[in-house]
């Protein structure tokens, strides 16, 4: 058991030095120049050289991407260069809100699934499975993008139910999470299509197994056998979709905040790749890959909760 | 008591379960041998109601005086665990892998019984120890992949036994296992039987267990209960050539010494195969592999004859032989 953490927690580290080694390889060797873009075309050579210097650029590589992690790991991530804020700040601002959206989309994920893909697997070669796979397909087959805008087009233009868009800060608790409804809603449906098939092979693949006879024998009713000895066992393949699932929903975000006017770190970094904002974008895409990176080491610790026989093994 | 009368299992034209008849009573310990495919365990399923969905189902099955046939899921849930309990062939796969075996047995001593947690614990200890499970206290929180093939097997027999049941079939509880827990597992079964005067039906292609676990014998071909007897004198002189032709097939000490020639006898065996499902011969289920076959076997159902005052066997060549 110790052994099992000690390795995923190692491989945890490793992944990120890796992540933060292509992150920067890739914002260094990438054609323009941060100083002409800050300046502007009619600036001089001197003045470019002087603000190279001053950013850090004519450093050798490797020396800048010391500086780089060493001061990352304090949070400090340098200044924006087209804010003008450190950014750190910028990120704060903006991480709640993505935070509590990825959130309520994988929730709704799997809520929306497990009912689906259980309800299917019970009604295994019925109406109601059909029906689901049906359902399902087509959710698969939508972009989450031309989604978002049928809901708009719904519920906020022709119902009014929710708000087509933009955020009006934490300080409006009830109307901030009204305006997120819509975005969670574009953001799962597409995840749960996916997740409810899962689900569904999952527990029939479980339904077979001679544990469910017995407790089938035993006198339990359906409902009992699906909901405690079926779907505890068929969590596995269930939970590895989605820590999968929970990277697609953070990199997902990037869309959805644009289509949907929320100040989140998904706009910040679609604005800072097009200001060529490289402190801001470098920080932006080593945070979204720690996230992913964590959520797979969040799943490599549910496994073990769940199954009792990798903890003996481990 | 539990009675099945003409009682079938048919998926399409295919009959599983040939219009079988028996009564059993609380301390009955029944033997149903046969080969794989004929029928044995659709027998022990119907009489849990768990006959797979797709199966037509006709005849009488009456338990506790109560008719069960076209009984509701819900009906037959009421009867699982309390009145008629069943035990599977492996016992590695037949336990929830992810619950201590504790949790699974106090499942349903909660469930059905009632019990508080400390007194389903308490009961769950006591049927370990009936059981013969050693260090009960420490083996109740362990999961199934800590326990060995037999103690897994015993925890089964502790879950089944859970709600007193009247009847427990037991569908070749042996035959995963070694041979001294095998061995070990059936004795078992058999004081449980006695002690708690609970019926049991022991269903096995292994005739010496058969003849050490229980009284009376079915055994069963193609679907259809052939003969039926007493143990000792079915084994000991059957009736049905297909009873022969098991019991030929039997390595036998004496088949271990070598012939003239230096080599091992071969063993006898019973030509051709058990046939599909679908394919069944109308008459008699043996006749296409039966040594004493009569022309009229594959057309017409052989009639049920009474071999002596305990036991029949159904066999075109007995009717022949009596009137002869």
């Amino acid at each position: 058991m110790t052994y099992y953490l000690a390795r995923r927690m190692l491989s945890f580290a490793l992944t990120l030095f890796a992540v933060s080694i292509v992150v920067f390889a890739a914002m260094n060797v990438l054609p323009g120049d941060p100083a002409l873009t800050i300046l502007g075309l009619d600036a001089t050579e001197d003045a470019l050289a002087a603000l190279r210097e001053q950013l850090g650029l004519n450093a050798p590589l490797v020396t800048r991407y010391f500086l780089w992690v060493g001061h990352a790991l304090t949070g400090d991530f340098g200044v924006s260069h087209s804010f003008g804020v450190p950014v750190s700040e910028l990120i704060g601002e903006r991480l709640p809100l993505t935070v509590s959206l990825a959130l309520s989309g994988i929730v709704l994920t799997v809520v929306l699934a497990l009912a689906l893909g259980v309800g299917a697997a019970a009604n295994h070669g019925k109406a109601g499975d059909w029906g689901v796979m049906f359902l399902s397909q087509i959710g698969i087959a939508i972009p989450a993008f031309w989604l978002s805008m049928l809901l708009v087009i719904l519920f906020a233009v022709k119902l009014r139910w929710f708000p087509p868009g933009g955020f009006p800060g934490w300080g409006e608790p009830l109307d901030a999470m009204r305006s997120l409804v819509l975005p969670t809603v574009a953001l799962a449906l597409v995840q749960s299509a996916v997740l409810a098939r899962v689900t569904r092979s999952s527990v029939l693949e479980v339904m077979r197994q001679d544990y469910v006879r017995t407790a089938r024998a035993t006198g339990f009713s359906h409902r009992r056998v699906l909901w405690l000895h079926v779907l505890p066992n068929a969590l596995v393949p269930i939970v590895t979709i989605v820590g999968m699932q929970f990277a697609a929903l953070v990199t997902g975000t990037i869309v959805i905040e644009n289509v949907f006017y929320l100040p989140g770190l998904g706009r910040l970094i679609f604005q800072s790749i097009s200001n060529r904002d490289l402190p801001t974008v470098q920080a932006l895409v080593m945070l979204f890959a720690a996230i992913v990176v964590t959520a797979n080491f969040v799943v490599d610790l549910v496994y073990v909760l769940i199954d009792p026989r990798l903890k003996s093994r481990a | 008591m539990i009675e099945m009368q003409s009682f079938s299992v048919s998926f399409g034209a295919g009959e599983a379960l040939r219009e079988a008849s028996f009564v059993i009573t609380p301390g009955d310990r029944l033997g149903v041998v046969g080969e794989s495919g004929s029928g044995k365990t659709m027998l022990g399923l119907s009489l849990m109601g768990m006959a797979p969905d797709a199966a037509k189902l006709s005849g009488k099955l009456r338990i506790d005086g109560r008719d069960m046939s076209g009984a509701s899921e819900r009906d037959w849930q009421a009867l699982r665990a309390r009145k008629v309990a069943m035990i599977f062939q492996e016992p590695m796969a037949a336990l929830n892998p992810l619950r201590r075996v504790g949790e699974t047995l106090c499942e349903p001593l909660r469930q059905h019984l009632g019990l508080s947690r400390s007194a389903a614990r308490a009961r769950a200890f006591e049927l370990f120890e009936e059981v013969g499970i050693p260090d009960p206290e420490a083996r109740l929180e362990q999961f199934p992949h800590q326990l060995s093939g037999g103690q897994r097997q015993r925890v089964l027999i502790a879950l089944a036994l859970a709600c007193d049941p009247e009847l427990l079939i037991a569908d070749e509880p042996t035959t995963a296992l070694d041979a001294n827990v095998a061995l070990r597992i059936t004795d078992l079964l058999v004081r449980l039987a006695k002690h708690r005067n609970m019926a049991l039906i022991f269903v096995s292609h292994d005739l010496a267990a058969v003849a050490r676990a229980t009284a009376e014998i079915m055994v069963m071909y193609g679907g259809e209960i052939v003969e039926r007897g007493p143990t000792r004198a079915v084994l000991d002189a059957p009736a049905h050539p297909y009873t022969r032709g098991l019991l030929e097939a039997r390595p036998s000490p004496q088949s271990k010494a070598r012939g003239p020639d230096g080599k091992r006898p071969r063993l006898t065996t019973i030509p051709g195969v058990v046939p599909q499902l679908h394919d069944l011969p109308a008459g008699c289920r043996f006749s296409g592999r039966c040594p004493v076959e009569l022309p009229v076997c594959a057309a017409v159902r052989a009639p049920v004859c009474a071999v002596a005052a305990d036991r029949t066997a159904a066999c075109h060549a007995l009717v022949s032989e009596g009137g002869a």
